[in-house]
């Protein structure tokens, strides 16, 4: 899983659990426990606890909405959604990272530089 | 109904712990953490959990000085020179802990849109809602500037600026500024320029010095661009007030009292008077940010 949180890979991981949660966001809306478990999965995210301040954050950067609702079994579950930034933010971001990631495949791959 | 899984003595006690960890935060985020690791765990055990379970369980939540230090992530992404992000040539401006500011489209849009019905963690977020509307962010940035309105503080706690790398304080402190100048704007900030754009109509000159201050004082501009669309802007409007008064053509408290009907249309003509040049100096802070946010 993830280790020392200080290590850069461990800050890509941080900051891109920020767009994976964007973009699980735009299949359907989801309350915590179910971000938490696909990043779990995909060792995206360390403590499970701290998808909370970054739910907070794009909350707080007007990129997901939320709502309450009651549950059948257990406490209210406040469900997050895109909000229509977070759409723009999802979009834009795809396309960046489609086109970054491809550049460093290239490089990896010694095809960085011309013929 | 039976005992929640939350009232387990461990849970409990990691509850206590997660508390006094987040004492630095903001009161309302604090509670409102609180309320949603509590439900998190809530959801996550079963029914009647064994001991072993509650463990594994707040193994897997984190230590709670992890998760307030993920609450401090807003800080820059990454300190000059640390070399984690290669921002630029590709247009992905960082990727690192609170890199999806950059994709925020629209300033001041940010908000809470909850709605809570009847819960604890409904009251967590509604006393999360005043605080947002107090303007007391709660970003540690945001922090910073609400404890200290001067406004040239550094990043929050120093755990937040440990993270930030190895460069020198100067550099991080350079980082944490940009950082700031790109967050939304506060609404504290959209009054500044509001209060810069009408200043003149409102019981002048003190609505447009009550501008200049919030805006002057504000760290989401660059301390340049406060210095010359802000600071010079001021100058030259005391100057002009200082020889209306010198000559007689300003308005004393008497003639508030006497007519004050005359008085709040001398005010509106004075708004209509300093309004060509007052937005253009919005214009141009908006224009600075704007042309910021890009770099």
């Amino acid at each position: 899983m993830v280790t020392d949180g200080r290590s850069p890979l461990a800050q890509m991981r941080k900051g891109l659990a920020e767009y994976c949660v964007l973009a699980l966001l735009g299949g359907r809306e989801r309350y915590g426990v179910e971000l938490v478990e696909v990043l779990s999965r995909h060792g995206l995210i360390a403590g499970e606890g701290t998808i909370y301040p970054l739910l907070s954050r794009l909350r707080r950067q007007g990129l997901v909405v939320t709502t309450w609702r009651e549950s059948e079994v257990g406490p209210p579950r406040r469900y997050y959604a895109l909000s229509a930034d977070g759409v723009v933010a999802t979009e834009r971001f795809a396309r960046d990272w489609a086109a970054l990631s491809e550049s460093v495949r290239k490089i990896i791959a010694g095809e960085g530089e011309p013929g | 109904m039976s005992k929640s899984t939350v009232d387990h003595p461990l849970v409990v006690g990691y509850l206590d712990r997660l508390e006094h960890a987040a004492a630095a935060l903001p009161a309302h985020r604090r509670a409102e953490l609180l309320e949603e690791i509590r439900a998190h765990v809530e959801l996550s055990l079963p029914g009647t959990p064994s001991e072993a379970d509650v463990r594994t369980l707040l193994d897997r939540v984190g230590d709670p000085t992890e998760i307030v230090a993920a609450e401090w992530d807003a800080t820059p992404p990454t300190a000059p020179g640390s070399g984690v992000t290669a921002p630029g040539s590709t247009g992905l401006p960082g990727i690192a802990p609170g890199a999806a500011e950059e994709y925020a489209a629209v300033p001041g849009s940010g908000g809470e849109h909850a709605a809570a019905p009847g819960s604890p963690e409904g009251r967590a977020v509604a006393s999360g809602l005043s605080g947002e509307r107090a303007g007391v962010p709660g970003s540690p940035e945001g922090r910073a500037v609400a404890s200290d309105p001067g406004g040239e503080h550094s990043v929050g706690p120093g755990s937040a600026r440990e993270r930030a790398g190895a460069s020198g304080p100067d550099g991080e402190r350079a980082a944490a500024s940009r950082h700031v100048e790109r967050e939304s704007l506060r609404r504290k900030d959209i009054v500044g320029l509001l209060l810069l754009l009408a200043g003149g109509a409102v019981v002048p000159p003190v609505g447009y010095l009550l501008g200049t201050a919030l805006v002057g004082f504000s760290r989401r501009w660059a301390v340049p661009a406060r210095v010359v669309l802000v600071g010079l802007p001021c100058a030259a409007a005391l100057r002009v007030v200082a020889e209306w008064v010198r000559d007689g053509h300003w308005y004393s408290v008497a003639d508030l009292v006497v007519d004050p009907r005359g008085a709040l249309h001398d005010f509106a003509n004075l708004g209509a008077l300093a309004l060509p040049y007052t937005s253009v100096q919005v214009a141009l802070l908006l224009l600075v940010r704007y042309v910021g946010r890009g770099r």
